[in-house]
């Protein structure tokens, strides 16, 4: 159960997809779109009275019109039947209103040539015209022919013929139509063996004998002309049929019958009422020649091979069957013709319910999409996007709302934009603020730290300055009470030693000698600085004072193995001073390069730069361990670069504060360390006039 | 034996007043002119106590502790700072050996005797 389900669901789906394969190829939009929906209720709403039309109301007029057919059929056979009957009937009363006749007995007794054989032959004759028989005639009970109405051929004696025989029995009799088996005068007025013929006998009686017969012979086309008394439409008609299931009457068609050369000369007796394609006999002439009475409303293949409607019904008295039919296409002609004129009917309504639909659908989805298309728009960020729909629905009135709100959005968009815009700047110039701000303080950060740095650095020196300095100070004093100290045991040994009163002799002077010396420096530096220092202004001859100083020096640099070259350009201009401070300078530089200096030689020059005497001392020393930026250090007082070397480090300094008061300049030239130094000092040529 | 004392002193007149105060006692005395030069004669010889004088040219008396004390071979080797500055000046010098003499100059000779004698024991 369950897999026929699934299969009818799979089947639903494949369908269902390929649907949507064929929407989408067609560009026909989803079906649940609004426009799908209204083009298939639209389609729905118009095919369904159709629908109902074709499924309900159609077939239902079809049976009510197949019923009236039928009886229609019905009713023209029974008639057809009725009339038949009647007129057989009638046919009947007038062969016994003949055995009647009292001419009759005559004619039958005595032989021809009397009164009342002519008369008789006359009123037959009469008879005859009035009733259209082909012939009438009378028998005596032998069988042999007394009087007759026909001319020609005629058959002498009826005896062996069922006619006569059941007249004689004293019935009235209506024969079969069978061929005549004499030639008779047809139709066309040719004699004819074989031709139909009914005849209609009746007994003669007198004084309660029988006594002859008295025989009608009947015009067949009689019948067929009662037959087609009762009309049937334009293509129904009412046929006879005898057991055999030839046709007894003249078929309304015989003409084309003959054309198709079905029959010769009629239909009566020649035309089996069979279906041509199958060979055997109708549905009607089948049913009928069973003895039954029916009817068929769908329709059955007729003689011609037509589709008919039949009602069929047998006389048994007669051994007759009569059947009415009518081709199928006229009975349902109105159907059918309503049919041919609702089909266009129906197409041409449900093509133009789908155009309407279409279009209507495409109206009423179109705003829609239009708006749903804008609506995208406006969503990925269009708000200048209107919607153009001026009509006076509830589209329209959709569309001035979405407008007024996508105007109001995109007020509120622009002025958030503006916010945005405006708060982006203001955030973009605060950060340039605060990246300039921060940029300061962290030159400022820097230059603290920088200045903390300096500031530490200057607290270290000081401390070392005052370090060297008390220990320059304390060393000697230090020296001296302990050579005091120990001297003052050794001699108050037994054996004291005189070298060593020598040497603690030697430390003690040399200790205090260096005491005085840094004192000594001290206290000028600070009379330096404090500017009470009194300089005497004199000229001064630059190169007799420098040739001086050397030669002073030369002793000490001998001693140490140094040569002091001189390099001392004599006859240069004088400069303005005081000559023992100049010489102080001059001394201590040169007494630095000594010191500093241990092997190689030392020279000092002299010479005139522009408005200045440059004196110079190059030394092939130690050099200075300084980097350059800080050779200033040098001058500056307490520093030591070499502690024990340096002695107190003002020497320098009182040097530089010398040549400054002098409005010279000093200062060192030095490669590195171990490559020795240059001191240099300028000083201002004196000026003319000048003192 | 005798013990070995190395005394780095630049300065001759106190290394003068050194041998003077060590004559006639157990100890050996050499002689180191600054650090550098100090640490080539403890490898060569490693001395039973030094006798360190703080202001020294090439090595500050604090480095030459330093180096020296993160050696393990001679971490252990007593220390006497000999200085003309009160050891009020160099605490940090404590901070690298806990344990060292502070000798202020000028000094005795029993004061130094007592020292030594205090660091070797």
């Amino acid at each position: 159960m369950n897999t026929v389900i699934k299969q009818i669901l799979q089947k639903y789906l494949i369908r269902q997809n390929s649907f949507l394969i064929i929407l989408r190829k067609f560009h026909i939009p989803s079906y649940k779109s609004i426009r799908t929906k209204i083009i298939i209720s639209s389609i729905l709403l118009a095919v369904f009275p159709i629908f109902i039309i074709r499924v309900f109301i159609y077939p239902t007029e079809k049976i009510a019109l197949q019923d009236a057919l039928i009886q229609n059929l019905e009713g023209v056979g029974h008639k057809q039947t009725e009339l038949i009957v009647r007129w057989i009937e009638e046919r009947k009363a007038d062969a016994r209103i003949i055995a009647e006749n009292p001419n009759v007995p005559g004619v039958i007794y005595k032989s021809e040539g009397s009164e009342n054989f002519y008369r008789l032959l006359h009123h037959l004759n009469t008879l005859r015209e009035a009733y259209g028989y082909k012939e009438i005639f009378i028998c005596d009970r032998h069988g042999d022919l007394k009087i007759t109405t026909s001319t020609g051929k005629i058959i002498t004696n009826v005896a062996g013929f069922e006619f006569f025989q059941k007249a004689v029995s004293g019935i009235t009799f209506v024969s079969t139509i069978a061929p005549s088996v004499i030639p008779l005068e047809n139709e066309y007025g040719k004699l004819e063996l074989g031709l139909p013929t009914l005849y209609i006998s009746t007994p003669v009686v007198y004084e309660h004998k029988v006594i002859g017969m008295v025989c009608l012979r009947v015009d067949v086309m009689e019948i067929s002309k009662l037959m087609r008394s009762v009309r049937l439409g334009e293509t129904g008609e009412t046929y006879l049929i005898n057991k055999d299931g030839f046709m007894i009457s003249e078929s309304k068609y015989l003409k084309d019958l003959k054309d198709f050369g079905l029959v010769q000369q009629r239909t009566t007796l020649e035309l089996q009422v069979k279906n041509p394609k199958t060979g055997k006999l109708t549905k009607g002439a089948e049913e009928c020649i069973k003895g039954k009475k029916g009817h068929d409303g769908e329709g059955y293949m007729d003689y011609r091979g037509i589709q008919v409607l039949g009602f069929w019904q047998w006389i048994p008295e007669l051994d007759w069957g009569v059947i009415a039919e009518i081709d199928v296409k006229e009975g349902y002609g109105p159907v059918i013709r309503l049919h041919t004129i609702v089909a266009p009917i129906i197409i041409l309504v449900t093509f133009a319910v789908i155009s309407f639909a279409f279009f209507f659908g495409k109206k009423i989805s179109g705003p829609i999409l239009y708006l749903t298309e804008i609506t995208k728009s406006i969503s990925e960020g269009d708000y200048s996007k209107r919607i153009k729909i001026t009509s006076h629905d509830e589209i329209g009135e959709l569309s001035n709302s979405f407008n007024m709100m996508a105007s109001k959005l995109e007020e509120k968009t622009q002025i958030l934009k503006d916010y945005t815009t405006n708060l982006e700047k203001t955030v973009e110039e605060r950060t340039k603020d605060l990246v300039r701000i921060n940029q300061e303080l962290e030159i400022q950060s820097s230059n603290l730290e920088k200045a903390y740095k300096e500031l530490l650095t200057l607290d270290q020196m000081k401390d070392k300055m005052i370090r060297d300095v008390s220990h320059e100070l304390k060393s000697p004093v230090a020296q001296v009470q302990m050579a005091i100290d120990l001297w003052s045991k050794e001699v108050k040994k037994e054996h004291i030693d005189r070298s060593k009163e020598e040497k603690f002799s030697k430390i003690i002077n040399d200790s205090l000698q260096r005491l005085r010396k840094t004192i000594g420096s001290i206290l000028d530096l600070s009379v330096l600085e404090s500017g009470r220092m009194v300089f005497r202004k004199e000229p001064i001859q630059m190169d007799a004072l420098v040739l001086q100083t050397v030669t002073t020096m030369r002793l000490l640099a001998d001693k140490k193995g140094l040569a002091l070259i001189n390099h001392v350009n004599q006859g240069l201009p004088s400069v303005i001073g005081d000559k023992e401070e100049i010489q102080r300078v001059i001394t201590n530089l040169i007494d630095n390069a000594i010191k500093y200096t241990e092997k190689g030689e030392i020279h000092v020059f002299l010479e005139q730069k522009d408005a200045c005497i440059e004196f110079a001392v190059k030394d092939t020393g130690i050099g200075i361990g300084l980097p350059k930026e800080q050779f200033g250090k040098l001058f500056e007082r307490f520093f030591q670069e070499r502690p024990r070397v340096d002695g107190a480090g003002v020497g320098l300094a009182i040097c530089k504060n010398i040549i400054e008061v002098h409005k010279g300049h000093l200062w060192v030239e030095s490669e590195s360390r171990g490559k020795g130094s240059t001191f240099k000092f300028t000083l201002p040529i004196a000026q003319e006039g000048a003192s | 034996m005798s013990k070995k004392i190395l005394i780095i002193e630049d300065e001759d007149e106190f290394f003068f007043f050194y041998t003077i105060m060590l004559e006639g006692t157990d100890y050996s005395v050499n002689r180191a002119l600054d650090g550098k030069q100090a640490f080539e004669k403890i490898k060569e010889d490693k001395p039973d106590l030094i006798i360190l004088d703080l202001l020294l040219d090439e090595m500050t008396g604090d480095a030459f502790l330093k180096q020296l004390k993160s050696d393990r071979s001679y971490a252990s080797i007593p220390i006497i700072i000999a200085s003309s500055f009160s050891p009020r000046s160099y605490k940090t010098i404590f901070e690298i050996d806990p344990a060292l003499v502070f000798l202020e100059k000028p000094f005795t000779q029993e004061r130094l005797l007592a020292s030594i004698e205090a660091r070797l024991g």
